[in-house]
Order: C-alpha cells, then sequence, then structure tokens
C-alpha cells in the first residue's frame, strides 16, 4: 500500500522557486497496476522519485505499508524497484551479469543467491546468450532487458516505471507489457508513468493523472469512462487538462 | 558494501583502456623523456662551439687570434649583424683595424659585439667571449704595469671572490631534479585522478546510474566512500608507479644524476615518497571529487577539473627557487606546498619525520573537512542527482 499525504516538491533554480509538485495525495493498493499520466514536465519523475526515497518531499509525507519513508528509508528501499527511462542504471564497461551481481551485492543477497537469480532472469528474458558480454555494444532492446532485470534482481512487492517504452521498438515495447501481466500475476504493487495512452488503457486497473503539478484524477479506469462518457483515454485526458479536475 | 562500491569501481576504471593509456602511460612517458631531455641538456661534456661572424676587412693577426680562443669558431662575412640575424652565427663582432698591433703599441681600439639578447645561445657565446677577452685584457694591463714599473697592486686596493657552499657537483644534480621529480610524480597524481573522478561522480548522473544506485540501501556516505576511494588508488598509483620509473630512470638510464639519490637510500627514497604521494593523492581524489559532484556531465566536470591541472604550478613555481634549509613549518603544513616541499627536501637527502608528519596531518584534516561537504552534498538531490533534479 502507497500513500502520498498532501506531498508538495519546489526546487531553487538561481533566485526563482519552481514547484514541480504541488499537494498531491493518493494512495495505491497492494498488487495494483496504476498508470502515472501526464504532459512532459507534469511532476510524474519528479513524484516518483520521491516514492522512490531518493528525492525527499518538500511539503508532506509519503508511507509504504503504514511506514513513512522518510523514516525507514533503507527498509523501503529494499521493497521497491525502480527504473527511470527504457535503458538506464547500467554500466556499459560491465557485462550484464556484472552489473546484475553488482546491485544484487549492494542489496545484500548472498553470492549464491545473486547467481541463482541472475539465471532466472536470463532464461525469463532472454538473456543467456549475451549476459557475459560487456553492455556498452548491446542494442536499446537488449539494454532495456538488463535494465528490468536489475529492477527486480532483489525481488521488490512495488516497481516504479518511468516512461519505460519510450524510444523502445514494436517487439521491446511488447516484451515490456508482457513482463508487465506477469509480475501483476505474481501479485506486485505496480505503477508506471506513461504518455501512451493505449498502453495505459491495456495494462492498468487505476490512473492518476497529474498536470503542472496537480492531481487531475485519480481512481479506477472504467469509472473515468463512465464519467466522462467515453473510453477515449486520449480525449479524456485532455479534457480533463482544459478542466483541471 | 564500500568494498564492493570499490572494487566494481575499479574495475570499471581499469576497463577504460584509452583513458588508462592516456591519463596515466602516455603522461609517464613524456615526464620520463623529460629527464633524459634535462640530462642531455645540463650534462652535456662535449662543450659548444659558437660562431663568431667577423668582417671581411679584418687583418689577418687579429683574425688568427680570435681564431685559436676555445669554443669559438670565427667566421669571415660581409655582414657579420646580417649574419647573426639570418641564424648563421651567434654574435657578430667588428674590431678596429689592426686591433692587435694597436694593442701592441699602447693603443685602446675598441671591440664593438652584436647578439641576440633573447637567445640563451647566444648569451652562452657572450659569456665564453667575455672571458677570453677579459683575461686577454688582464694580461695586457699586466704587461704594462711592468712596461711602466708599477705595481699591479697598487690599482687593485682589494680582492674577492664568490664561492658555493655546494659540496660537490651532485648538488647541481640535485637542485635539477628537485625541479623534476615534482614535475614528474605530481603531475602524475593528478591527470590520473580526473578521468576517473569525473565519470564516477558526473558520469554517472549523466548516464543516470546514479538514481539506480541511491535506489539500492547503501549509505550514501558509503558510496562517496566506495568511489573516492577507487579515485585515490588510481592517483596515488600513479604517483608511486612514476617515482618508481623516476628513480629507476635516473638510475640506471643516466650519467649526470644517477649519484642523486645513493643506492642505500632508493628503498627509502621510495617508501617515503609513497607516503606523501598517498596524502597527496588522496587529498587530489577529495577536490576532484567536490568538483565532479558539483558538476551535471563529464564535460562540465571536465570544465571544473582542467585548472587543476595548471593550478598545481603555482606553488611549483614558487617553491622552485627556495632551498632545501630555506623550507619552513609552514612549507609543510600547506596542502599541496608540502608535497613539492617533502619532494625537494628527499631529493637533497634529508628525510625528517616530522615533515613526512605534518604533509600527512594537513592532508588528512584538509579530507576531512572535504568529505563532511561531500556527505553534506550527498544527501541533497540538486548536487548528487544534477540538474535535472
Amino acid at each position: 500500500m502507497i500513500e502520498v499525504n498532501n506531498v508538495s516538491k519546489q526546487f531553487k533554480e538561481k533566485k526563482k522557486t519552481i514547484a514541480a509538485v504541488k499537494d498531491v495525495s493518493f494512495s495505491i493498493s497492494k498488487g495494483e497496476i496504476v498508470g502515472l499520466l501526464g504532459e512532459n514536465g507534469a511532476g510524474k519523475t519528479t513524484l516518483l522519485r520521491m516514492i522512490s526515497t531518493i528525492m525527499e518531499p518538500t511539503n508532506g509525507s509519503i508511507k509504504i505499508n503504514g511506514i513513512d519513508i522518510s523514516k525507514k528509508t533503507m527498509g523501503i528501499k529494499q521493497k521497491i524497484g525502480v527504473l527511470f527511462g527504457s535503458e538506464t542504471g547500467l554500466y556499459d564497461r560491465l557485462s550484464a551479469r556484472e552489473n546484475l551481481a553488482y546491485f544484487s551485492s549492494l542489496y545484500g543477497i548472498s553470492k549464491h543467491e545473486t547467481n541463482v537469480r541472475i539465471d532466472q532472469l536470463a532464461v525469463r528474458f532472454g538473456m543467456k546468450d549475451y549476459i557475459d558480454r560487456r553492455v556498452g555494444g548491446y542494442s536499446k532492446g537488449m539494454r532495456q532487458k538488463v535494465a528490468i532485470a536489475r529492477t527486480l534482481i532483489h525481488d521488490p512487492d512495488i516497481i516504479l516505471f518511468d516512461e519505460p517504452t519510450t524510444g523502445l521498438d514494436i517487439s521491446s515495447a511488447n516484451m515490456f507489457r508482457e513482463l508487465v501481466h506477469q509480475l501483476r500475476k505474481e501479485g506486485k504493487t505496480i505503477v508506471f508513468s506513461s504518455h501512451i495512452m493505449e498502453e495505459v488503457k491495456l495494462l492498468c486497473q487505476s490512473i492518476i493523472m497529474i498536470h503542472k503539478g496537480e492531481l487531475v484524477y485519480q481512481g479506477d479506469i472504467d469509472e473515468l469512462y463512465k464519467q466522462e462518457e467515453s473510453e477515449d483515454l486520449n480525449y479524456i485526458f485532455m479534457s480533463r487538462l482544459v478542466r483541471g479536475a | 558494501m564500500i568494498w564492493t562500491i570499490y572494487k566494481k569501481e575499479l574495475i570499471d576504471s581499469l576497463r577504460d583502456r584509452k583513458t588508462i593509456m592516456l591519463s596515466i602511460l602516455i603522461p609517464m612517458l613524456f615526464s620520463l623523456g623529460m629527464v633524459f631531455f634535462y640530462e642531455a641538456f645540463f650534462f652535456n661534456d662535449s662543450p659548444e662551439k659558437y660562431t663568431v661572424a667577423v668582417e671581411n676587412t679584418m687583418d689577418d693577426e687579429t683574425y688568427t687570434w680570435f681564431s685559436q680562443l676555445d669554443s669559438l669558431t670565427v667566421s669571415k662575412v660581409t655582414d657579420p649583424i646580417q649574419t647573426v640575424k639570418d641564424g648563421e652565427a651567434t654574435i657578430a663582432l667588428y674590431a678596429e683595424v689592426d686591433f692587435l698591433d694597436k694593442i701592441e703599441q699602447g693603443g685602446s681600439p675598441t671591440i664593438d659585439i652584436y647578439v641576440d639578447q633573447f637567445s640563451q645561445k647566444g648569451e652562452q657565446a657572450t659569456s665564453t667571449l667575455n672571458t677570453h677577452l677579459n683575461t686577454f685584457k688582464e694580461a695586457v694591463q699586466q704587461k704594462r704595469y711592468e712596461n711602466f714599473n708599477l705595481d699591479a697592486e697598487v690599482f687593485e686596493p682589494f680582492q674577492f671572490s664568490i664561492n658555493s657552499i655546494s659540496e660537490s657537483e651532485e648538488d647541481a644534480s640535485s637542485f635539477l631534479l628537485s625541479i623534476l621529480a615534482p614535475l614528474i610524480i605530481v603531475m602524475s597524481i593528478i591527470t590520473a585522478g580526473i578521468p576517473t573522478s569525473n565519470d564516477i561522480f558526473a558520469g554517472e548522473k549523466e548516464r543516470n546510474t546514479m538514481e539506480a544506485l541511491l535506489m539500492t540501501p547503501v549509505k550514501g556516505t558509503s558510496i562517496l566512500f566506495g568511489k573516492w576511494l577507487t579515485v585515490s588508488t588510481l592517483s596515488t598509483f600513479s604517483g608511486i608507479l612514476a617515482t618508481v620509473m623516476f628513480v629507476v630512470t635516473t638510475k640506471f638510464f643516466t650519467e649526470g644524476l644517477t649519484n642523486v639519490i645513493p643506492d642505500d637510500k632508493v628503498v627509502s627514497f621510495i617508501g617515503v615518497m609513497s607516503i606523501g604521494v598517498l596524502a597527496f593523492g588522496s587529498l587530489v581524489s577529495s577536490i576532484m571529487m567536490m568538483l565532479s559532484l558539483l558538476a551535471n556531465t563529464v564535460k562540465e566536470a571536465g570544465n571544473y577539473t582542467s585548472p587543476l591541472s595548471i593550478l598545481w604550478m603555482i606553488p611549483f613555481l614558487l617553491l622552485m627557487g627556495v632551498s632545501v634549509n630555506e623550507l619552513t613549518t609552514t612549507h609543510f603544513l600547506i596542502p599541496f606546498f608540502n608535497i613539492f616541499a617533502l619532494i625537494k627536501q628527499l631529493i637533497f637527502g634529508v628525510y625528517s619525520i616530522e615533515s613526512i608528519g605534518m604533509v600527512v596531518g594537513s592532508s588528512i584534516l584538509v579530507i576531512a573537512i572535504l568529505f563532511l561537504l561531500g556527505s553534506f552534498m550527498f544527501k541533497k538531490d540538486r548536487w548528487v542527482l544534477g540538474k535535472g533534479a
């Protein structure tokens, strides 16, 4: 369970204060798949960074399973896996195996357990042929698989994906969608930001819409269709932004 | 966790072969080439010959006299000054007609010398010619005093001499090495650490790997320490390697510089130098770490760290003219100055525990301050995540 309560984030740039997230509150239940929708610069990444503990809110609080993440940061980190972008968080001069082993050891997982998990992930993502080659020579799709494997290496309960399919080809994007379905079956809680409405429609039970740092909608996707008397998410999104609520 | 981060960063850095080649090996080979160059330049046994251009009209007797002077080759030309300007002679000399004959007759003929005052060779040639002419002048004066039955001492009320306190020719070699050694060792330490430092802080922000790292349940101070340790290791290793290569080169591949570090002091020199290198390498690494933390990209970090590769020349130049017995406690307490002071002491055979203690102590103090500052910055997302945060 993720609870975001009146969270704001401000950045100081030169003499100006920029409000990236403004008094946002929502909650996500365990095992739910939530789409975080918003235009570029709406505050999606900032929000995910705050939930993932790497950025502190200026105001408000975030709780995971009832625990304030600012107080039990290390414990919360064990429960969360994050992927910012489609292929980030990898070291080009290390092989995929070395990348995964490195992050696994940082999560305090034993060597034996690490090897077992890496082998499982290699099979799951079809990485066996290239897992011992250096990441620098990988294609975008291969890198994405390794990046996702890195996100899952410590078997987190909550997974945050920030624009995971941006810049990916069709087969890689489909692979990602298939993965989300699998993770849903495993009971993981997933939040992913996207601006591809079809993707959100396919994968999510509920959505959170933010615009210019403010919450525009949070709730069940079917409920939204009923409210708007339309199933065209693009249209709904745009009309909600215009109305601002 | 620190060990895990350190091991990974070290492997990652060492796999960057191009950087290792450009930042460690090439500067080192260049520096050692300087040792050979300096030796060839300052310890050249064969005296250099300078060409003196004189007018075609110079009488044979005068021409013959100048021609027999050591280190000089006299050449008759139409326009001596133009010959010097054309680079075909070092000095242009105009002597009065029948120069020697006029001296013989008690006259006072003149000589005009023209030289390029910005040419080091011209300066050396003038000095050589000056010595010859003064010697000749003194001999003529002596002869004239005798002809007039005068005592030469009457015209020289006192005499004085200026002597060097340096005991041997080795002191000149030590002086030379005290200039070369800091250049080689300090440059190796700095150039080795910069690329890695830029890559593992600013580079991680640029590639967004820092986010993935921060998502792990590892304390920021452990990440910071592990990364700093990597930069320190590379800088220190490069500095120690440079020291060893420097000693080996001077001992085995030079003649004029070989005795500066006596055989029985080689191990002590490398050992003590390594302590100094470790202190300085760690200090420089923490400065690089701070600069890289300030930057959002590798390019920006490069902009911040490149002045560092020039600024170290300031203490080097300031201490170049200070002799080993003029070094004070202050020199050993000021970071950056102290490594140059320590190298100078060691080159001149002074092994002082106090000096080493001051170098290490003051470096540790600055490192601790920078670490506190770095830890503070590492907790702030604007520094640790970069501009996009």
